[in-house]
């Protein structure tokens, strides 16, 4: 049984998307008419009750329910077999240690990312490989979108009235990847992060924009002392947050020429804290202040700053395909944890 | 515990939907000129002193 008021609108792309634009409960794009055909058959995605409620989605506190969240899928053009990773993401962001409260109205241009490890990447269609940060794939588009569209309508998060988002990036759209295990030299994330290899786990971090990490060189040398460049950026959130949780996403072959080089992901999370560091009078004053603010001095690394004061809090994906030596590093700095649950039925 | 907002303009929709959503919707708040953070103090000090009276009602209501 469903229970969301319906209102009386042709199945019309243009004409829903315009009505529901005009309300705020878009991302500006069309919109899948989220008819009760539509809704019923994404909630054959999943055994829970439409009427469950996950929880309340901060700041206007709308309640997550399943039929909710299925609405928002339907909209954003998922297939029903992606509902499960949108709901476990709710169950995950709606946890107080997320701080989705502090993500939702924030200036800093942070979003959730999704990233998911097990066999349901393979039975969704889920882009693990070459291009997954960006478009051509169903599921890593909508799923994503979904998240968003869900995050504005049940959290009321509307660009510019709640979500205070002085720029924002395109992430926001949407952002679930896939890791790449089948080309990683290493276990999994959800491995590290508990699970057994082989479940079915989403991980959930909030993140910034992605930035570019390139070097072609065959030799871990070299690919590590890039690393050790590109990772310290003094503008960066994590730079003045001790607690953040970025992502650093490695494409397959530089995490296959840095594990010939002998570093397990362990390893180079510790290479990356004690050498990805800044001069701490780099920082500006304001900069200082909110660090210090943090407990500056408990976080200096041989008078340095590291990217993150604790190696574990570099979230270490593989990702991408074989094609080039392009990684990326997604800085953070929301005060919330990196999240993961099994994604069930 | 008697309680008093105060946010700068740009987020007084913000401070609405937040407090809205709380259930505290008629939570006494005090909008303040923006921007605020790069003031100098004795600018913050003065905007904060021409709103005395609000803060106090606030916390007084």
């Amino acid at each position: 049984m469903l229970t969301s008021t319906v209102e009386d609108l042709p199945d019309d792309v243009e004409v829903v998307s315009a009505w529901l634009h005009e309300r705020g409960h878009t991302d500006g794009l069309p919109v899948v008419p989220p008819t009760r055909e539509r809704v019923l058959r994404m909630l054959d995605g999943t055994t829970r009750d439409p009427a469950a409620t996950l929880g309340d989605v901060p700041p206007v506190n709308g309640a997550a329910t399943v039929e909710k969240l299925a609405i928002n899928a339907v909209m954003a053009g998922c297939r029903a077999e992606y509902l499960p990773v949108l709901l476990t993401s709710f169950d995950l962001m709606l946890r107080p240690s997320f701080q989705l409260a502090g993500m939702q109205p924030t200036t800093n241009p942070l979003t959730p990312m999704l990233i998911v490890n097990g066999p349901i990447r393979h039975r969704i269609g889920l882009n693990c490989s070459t291009g997954v940060l960006g478009p051509g794939w169903q599921a890593n588009a909508t799923i994503g979108r979904a998240v968003r569209l869900a995050l504005i309508n049940l959290g009321g998060a509307r660009p510019g009235e709640v979500d205070k988002c002085t720029q924002g990036f395109v992430g926001k759209y949407t952002l679930c990847a896939g890791e790449n295990e089948e080309e990683s030299p290493w276990p999994p994330l959800s491995a590290e992060r508990g699970f057994d290899a082989g479940q079915d786990v989403l991980t959930v971090v909030g993140v910034n924009a992605a930035i570019n990490i390139h070097d072609s060189s065959g030799d871990w040398r070299d690919v590590v002392k890039t690393l050790s460049g590109s990772l310290p950026s003094i503008g960066t959130p994590n730079v003045v947050d001790p607690h953040a949780t970025p992502v650093l996403a490695l494409n397959p072959m530089h995490a296959r020429i840095l594990a010939d080089g002998g570093f397990d992901k362990d390893g180079l999370r510790k290479h990356l804290v004690d050498n990805a560091t800044l001069p701490a009078d780099a920082l500006s004053a304001r900069r200082k202040h909110l660090r210090r603010s943090e407990g500056e001095d408990l976080y200096l690394v041989d008078g340095r700053i590291p990217i993150v004061n604790d190696p574990e809090s570099l979230q270490v994906l593989v990702t991408g395909g074989m094609g080039g030596g392009h990684s990326c590093f997604l800085p953070a700095g929301h005060y919330g944890q990196a999240l993961s649950a099994t994604i069930d039925i | 515990m008697p309680t008093v907002t105060l946010f700068t303009q740009v987020f007084a929709g913000l401070a609405d939907a937040v407090a809205t959503g709380a259930g505290a919707a008629e939570l006494p708040r005090v909008v303040l000129p923006h921007p605020l953070n790069d003031r100098p103090e004795p600018d913050i000090r003065a905007a904060l002193r021409e709103r005395a009276g609000a803060i106090l009602g606030g916390i007084t209501c």
